[in-house]
Formats: C-alpha cells, sequence, structure tokens
C-alpha cells in the first residue's frame, strides 16, 4: 500500500510517500514517518482528509487499527492529513512536576525563616492549625503523585510540552500564595470546632476522591489504550464527575478549616476549571451512549456538583 | 459621548485640571459602557479588555484617588490622546451606522492615527502610574493589612508595580493587533 501525507495545506510531508504491507498498522505507518521526518509518534496527529466546506471534524487514526480500515474499496493507496503536535511530555512526567512544586514549596514557608525578607522580624509562634494544615495539604499532594504513577489510566499518553510550563505556573503560584498566608506569623485561626470540621470533611472527601479514582481506572484496561465506558457505583451512580466533586469538596474542607481568602480563591478556579472539564465529559459520554446500535443509555445523572449542575 | 469628550479637550485649555477630570470621568464612564455594548460585539476581548482595564484603571484607580497625579503634563497628554482616539472611533461607528459605511478619510484616520496616539496615550498612562507610585506607597490607600480574620493582604504599592509590568508585554500585542487591523481595513475595496 502507498501511503501519501500531505499537511493540511495540501503540502507533501514525505516526498515521495510511504511504502507498506497491506495488513500495517497506523502504529506501523507512525514508525515509518518517524525514520523520515524525525517527528516522534506521539506529536503525529493523522486524520482522512475531509471534503472542503465539509463540517465535520476529521477522523483521527487509532494508532491500534490496521490501515485498510481507513481505505475504502481501493486498498492500493491512501491520502493522510498529517498535524504536527509539537513537542509532547507523557502525562505522567507533566502530573509529576506539576504536584512536586506545592509539595515541596508549601513546606519552605512553615519550616524555612523566610518571612523575615517580607519584613516581619521576630520570633515566630507556630499554631496547630498550621501544622494540621501542612500534614493536609502534604498528604494531598504526595496522594495525587502516587495516583499518578500507581493509579490513573490515561486517554491520551501525551499532552504538549507548553503544557508543562502553563500548569506548573498555576500550582507553584497558586501554592506558594496559599502557604504564605497559613503560615503567616500574623495568622488569625478560626475557632477549635470549625477546624474539626473542615479538616475532619476534608479528609473524608480525599477518601472518597481516592475510591473514585480506583472505580475509574478499572473501567480501563492495563494496555493504556484509554476508552470511554459508564462509571457505575459509589458517588458515580449520582453524578458523571464524582472525583471532581469529591476534589471540591476536600478543597472546601482545607478552606474552611484554614480561611484564608487565597485557599478560597483558590477553590474557585479550580472549581470553574473542572466543571468546565465536567461538561466536557458528561457531553462526551451522553453522545458515545446514545443507546443506539446496542450500545446502553447514558443514565441521567449530575454533571459535577448537585444540586446545581 | 463624542460631544462630552470635546468640551472636555475645551476645558483642558480653560478652566483647569478639576473641571476637566470631572467631565473626563463621565466621559470615560459612558465611554466604557460604550465599549462594552459595542466594542467587545465587535472586536477580540483580549484587545477591549485591556483597554477598557487601562482607563478604568487611570481615571480612578491613579487620578481620581490621587488628586497630586492631577496637575502633572502627562494628564493633558493622556486626555488628548483618549479623546481623539474615541472621537473618530465614535464619529466612524456613528456613520456605520446612520448611513451604511463611513466616508474613506475617517476609516484611514481610524486605522492611522494609532500609530501616533498609542505610543503617547501609553507612555502617558505609563508614566501618570509611575509618579502616582510614591504617593501610592505613603497614602497606604486601598490596603489591606495582616492580621485579619480572612488572613488575606492586598498592597496597592506592589499591584500598580504589578499593572506596569503587563504593559511590557500589554502594548506590543495591542500595537501589533491594530497594525493588522489597519492592514485588512485599508487593504479593502472601498465598498466596505
Amino acid at each position: 500500500m502507498k501511503l501519501t501525507l500531505v499537511s493540511r495545506s495540501g503540502r507533501e510531508i514525505v516526498k515521495g510517500g510511504i511504502q507498506l504491507s497491506d495488513s500495517a498498522t497506523v502504529a506501523d505507518l507512525q514508525e515509518a514517518i518517524y525514520k523520515r521526518i524525525k517527528k516522534h509518534p506521539s506529536r503525529q496527529r493523522l486524520t482522512l482528509p475531509v471534503q472542503p466546506g465539509s463540517k465535520e471534524r476529521p477522523v483521527v487514526l487509532n494508532y491500534k487499527k490496521s490501515l485498510n480500515d481507513y481505505t475504502s474499496g481501493n486498498s492500493e493507496t491512501l491520502t493522510l492529513v498529517f498535524k504536527d503536535l509539537g513537542p509532547q511530555v507523557s502525562y505522567r512526567t507533566l502530573f509529576f512536576f506539576e504536584y512536586l512544586g506545592p509539595l515541596l514549596l508549601y513546606p519552605v514557608f512553615y519550616y524555612l525563616p523566610v518571612y523575615q525578607y517580607f519584613g516581619y522580624k521576630g520570633e515566630r509562634v507556630i499554631q496547630p492549625v498550621q501544622t494540621y494544615a501542612l500534614y493536609y495539604w502534604c498528604f494531598h499532594y504526595a496522594k495525587r503523585i502516587l495516583e499518578t504513577f500507581f493509579v490513573h489510566r490515561f486517554s491520551h499518553a501525551t499532552s504538549p510540552l507548553s503544557n508543562v510550563f502553563r500548569n506548573c505556573a498555576y500550582y507553584w503560584c497558586f501554592g506558594s500564595y496559599i502557604a504564605y498566608y497559613v503560615n503567616h506569623p500574623l495568622y488569625t485561626p478560626v475557632s477549635d470546632l470549625q477546624m474539626k470540621i473542615g479538616f475532619g470533611f476534608g479528609i473524608l472527601c480525599q477518601v472518597s476522591n481516592f475510591y473514585c479514582h480506583i472505580i475509574l481506572r478499572n473501567l480501563r484496561g492495563p494496555a493504556g489504550e484509554g476508552g470511554y465506558q459508564i462509571p457505575r457505583g459509589f458517588l458515580f451512580n449520582i453524578v458523571t464527575c464524582a472525583n471532581y466533586t469529591t476534589e471540591i469538596y476536600q478543597w472546601l474542607g482545607f478552606n474552611i478549616a484554614t480561611q484564608t481568602i487565597a485557599g478560597y480563591l483558590f477553590l474557585a478556579v479550580a472549581t470553574f476549571i473542572m466543571t468546565n472539564w465536567a461538561l466536557a465529559k458528561h457531553r462526551r459520554l451522553k453522545k458515545l451512549f446514545d443507546g443506539k446500535e446496542g450500545r446502553p443509555r447514558y443514565p441521567r445523572r449530575w454533571v459535577i456538583l448537585p444540586p446545581f449542575l | 459621548m463624542a460631544t462630552s469628550s470635546v468640551s472636555c479637550f475645551e476645558d483642558i485649555e480653560g478652566i483647569g485640571s478639576r473641571a476637566c477630570l470631572h467631565c473626563s470621568r463621565k466621559a470615560f464612564a459612558l465611554c466604557s459602557n460604550c465599549c462594552c455594548i459595542r466594542g467587545l460585539v465587535r472586536s477580540p476581548i483580549t484587545a477591549t479588555l485591556p483597554q477598557i482595564g487601562s482607563r478604568l484603571f487611570l481615571v480612578w484607580g491613579i487620578l481620581w484617588s490621587f488628586p497630586e497625579t492631577r496637575t502633572h503634563l502627562l494628564v493633558s497628554s493622556l486626555l488628548i490622546s483618549w479623546s481623539i482616539t474615541e472621537i473618530i472611533r465614535y464619529s466612524f461607528f456613528g456613520f456605520k451606522e446612520a448611513f451604511g459605511s463611513a466616508p474613506s478619510w475617517l476609516l484611514w484616520l481610524r486605522y492611522s492615527t494609532f500609530l501616533i496616539l498609542y505610543p503617547t496615550g501609553i507612555s502617558s498612562e505609563v508614566g501618570l502610574i509611575y509618579i502616582a507610585l510614591p504617593f501610592i506607597k505613603a497614602s497606604e490607600k486601598y490596603c489591606i493589612r495582616m492580621p485579619n480574620t480572612w488572613n488575606s493582604s492586598f498592597d496597592y504599592f506592589y499591584a500598580a508595580i504589578l499593572v506596569l509590568g503587563i504593559y511590557v508585554p500589554g502594548s506590543p500585542h495591542m500595537y501589533k493587533y491594530m497594525l493588522v487591523q489597519r492592514k485588512k481595513a485599508l487593504s479593502k475595496p472601498k465598498s466596505e
């Protein structure tokens, strides 16, 4: 089979095309392209050409499928559209560096005498709530890192490199911003009861969140093939993105206990981001599981935050 | 809106900085509202939001809050730059709404005066924020200090410095955007 590769503007990417056996897979093609133009398979996006003026989204080739699946009748030649997605990093790498920042930066404000550089000289008295907040925070990000390596099964293997800078800026800046206020020498704690309620509720939500991740993990096979299933069990019976719900409530618990504007601001931004993800996921699952052709129909559920959405 | 800008322009030479500031506040409050309704409908938010933001910040956050800045020369250059830009811009929109199209000389003005007025306007904005800094620091206005029940703080001095920092990538972005718009607008056939 002869494969012709063009860019979205029509320029030929690989001069003379690529010759492969008829039973070759998309992955074989990506390897061959890599040998010719030195762009790693994870940054290659191959799609079937669309009719000019067509509003349909192009069909993206799945790396596991055979190339024959994408030819219609004539299996001698196939023209594919190539897009370079830019340098990629694995999701594991991305998450690891995102979460490492808050894990390491927060204790800096707790243990090291940084506040003297902000003009606060003299002894600093550490209050119990500040110590519990440190443990809670570090437990949270250590949990996230461990989940990244041992629990999560990703839908895509990689993410663009630029996301590393953007995501790390978000986590590291907010982490430092919150750490500054919670560990401040002039920090005013809330009542003991409020602190206990906050941390207690937060721990409960973190454990629930972990259980949600286990349920999601079991929806996918270990080979890294991604794919989508209808989540069932525990809170997933009521809400599509129960993992985001428990994450949001977990931060709420932290903020009830520590009470800083910085913390609540972080909660607001995180809720906004996760709500957008949840809406996209809910939409995707409803579209995929439409009840036709033997597929189950996606049940009626809250998206992320009952009773609001 | 255009008339209040014009009368403001005359006031600068006439009555003095006090009256000028009063009417300019009104003019720019209206201007901002108009911008929101009309500007955002036509232009991308990355171009209109910085403009509205900088206008509001300069008028309320600097000039109204720190009277010591009002007598500076840069206030005149600021108001002249803004006024001429707005008079041309709203005349252009006015013609389009009333007659369906604007005369080609007005189109040319709209997409050419910015070449001078953006640098003068932006320099005036940056200059005024800079000269206001010592007053901001000394007065502690709008600052929130620790300790407080919400464990939060705000320092207007450092926030103003951050705003100055935004001008560094923001000004080339705005200028480049206008250059692109100029190319598109002035190369179109006369029918537009």
